[in-house]
């Protein structure tokens, strides 16, 4: 087998991470459906996400919605990977429940 | 006298071990268990639901069991150091080439006899295949107390692992899949030293986390969590052609899920807005998998 071929069999995982948050374990455990969680966006910017390779930041992309669907634009590859920081949140209870 | 169903009469070996009734059942639920989780696993991975059951426990000298699974197979060894235990895990032939399949992003099929034999690239992606089924059973197994599995050898044949003698008793758990094309069998034998440890660890263990203050604390300890909006499998050669103004399409209509420590916790509806995003709390993962 060539390597050519060799490389055109293999597949790898991507994934596309929005954000990172740091929540108590308390609140984690107490998600009940339709419990929402609210995470600050900066205004008038698309939102960011990193896409990741086997678990790897590989790149940063920008998200963009367009006939229900939702679609990545990459703008740029990361060659040295460095996580972003958390992100401010809050928690809204279901009231219905 | 009905001569239907004639029971085989097995001779009783003096120095056989004694397993308690109680560590018994622990142990046959733990891997009942683990069969649920392997099927949540594959229905999450491939989108298939194929069913993985533990149809049968039994106690049996390893010669034995040397006898029943005489086929090449992908074995793994693995020693439970916490609970000073040895096991292997047995993944048939049929079902490592089904797995390749399905990772290769083509669908299960019937196996010839002939294409049984692996490429050394299979014989790399079974390996893989295994490690992840072990990786399963390994999580309940540190949830249950008995420590993180540690692979020492692999191998094709009982025979050649070099584990365990012949005359060792092992207590032998055995799976069949159903479902999507899949077929094949799981086995997973421990040495009866594991039957000693898995009570004697979970007590502790009950009796620690009961303690109403160190709960309290532990309920405060901040968890990192990562908000994924999709995952999904794409060939090395197209990974490697992506440049910077790319675009391409996310699986999924406004699906996400909360991730903690590599698994999935929960399901969201993510919904964008100017200021925010709204991340809505849907169904709970029964198993809290690595992902």
């Amino acid at each position: 087998m060539t390597n050519t071929e060799l490389v055109s069999q293999l597949r790898v995982t991507m994934s596309a991470v929005l954000c990172r948050l740091r929540v108590p374990a308390a609140v984690l455990s107490g998600l009940g459906e339709n419990d929402c969680i609210e995470v600050a966006q900066p205004a008038d910017v698309a939102p960011e996400v990193e896409l990741k390779v086997n678990g790897k930041l590989f790149a940063r992309a920008t998200l963009f919605e367009s006939e229900g669907s939702r679609f990545v634009r990459i703008t740029e590859l990361v060659s040295a990977p460095a996580q972003g920081g958390y992100q401010k949140w809050c928690l809204v209870k279901n009231e219905m429940k | 006298m009905s001569t239907d169903k004639v029971e085989k009469i097995e001779k009783y070996d003096l120095w056989r071990p004694v397993v308690r009734p109680e560590r018994r059942d622990t142990l046959e639920n733990l891997h009942q268990g683990v069969g649920l989780s392997w099927s949540q696993a594959l229905l999450e991975s491939f989108g298939h639901s194929a069913t993985i059951t533990c149809e049968a426990s039994s106690f049996e000298p390893f010669q034995r069991l040397c006898e029943t699974e005489q086929e090449p197979a992908e074995i793994a060894a693995f020693v439970l150091e916490r609970a000073q235990a040895m096991g292997l895990l047995l993944v048939s032939r049929q079902l490592t080439r089904n797995l390749i399949d399905l990772r290769l992003g083509g669908e299960a099929q019937p196996v010839a006899q002939e294409s049984l034999t692996l490429t050394p690239l299979e014989a790399a992606l079974a390996r893989d295949a295994t490690a992840s089924l072990l990786g399963h059973l390994g999580q309940s197994y540190v949830a249950s107390g008995l420590g993180e599995p540690k692979i020492n050898v692999h191998a094709n044949q009982l025979q050649d692992l070099g584990v365990f003698d012949p005359e060792d008793y092992v207590i032998v758990f055995r799976y069949t899949i159903s479902g999507a094309n899949i077929a094949g069998n799981i086995v997973v034998a421990l040495s009866t030293t594991v039957a000693n440890a898995i009570v004697a660890h979970s007590a502790p263990l009950r009796a620690d986390t009961q303690h109403t203050r160190l709960r309290s604390q532990a309920a405060m300890l901040p968890v990192e969590t990562e908000i994924l909006l999709g995952s999904w499998t794409v060939p090395l050669q197209e990974l490697i052609e992506l440049r910077p103004g790319d675009t391409f399409p996310l699986p999924g209509a406004d699906e996400g899920v909360l991730m903690t420590g590599g698994g999935r916790l929960l399901s969201l509806k993510v919904d964008f807005q100017p200021r925010l995003v709204k991340l809505w709390a849907q169904r709970r993962f029964k198993n809290h998998d690595k992902y």
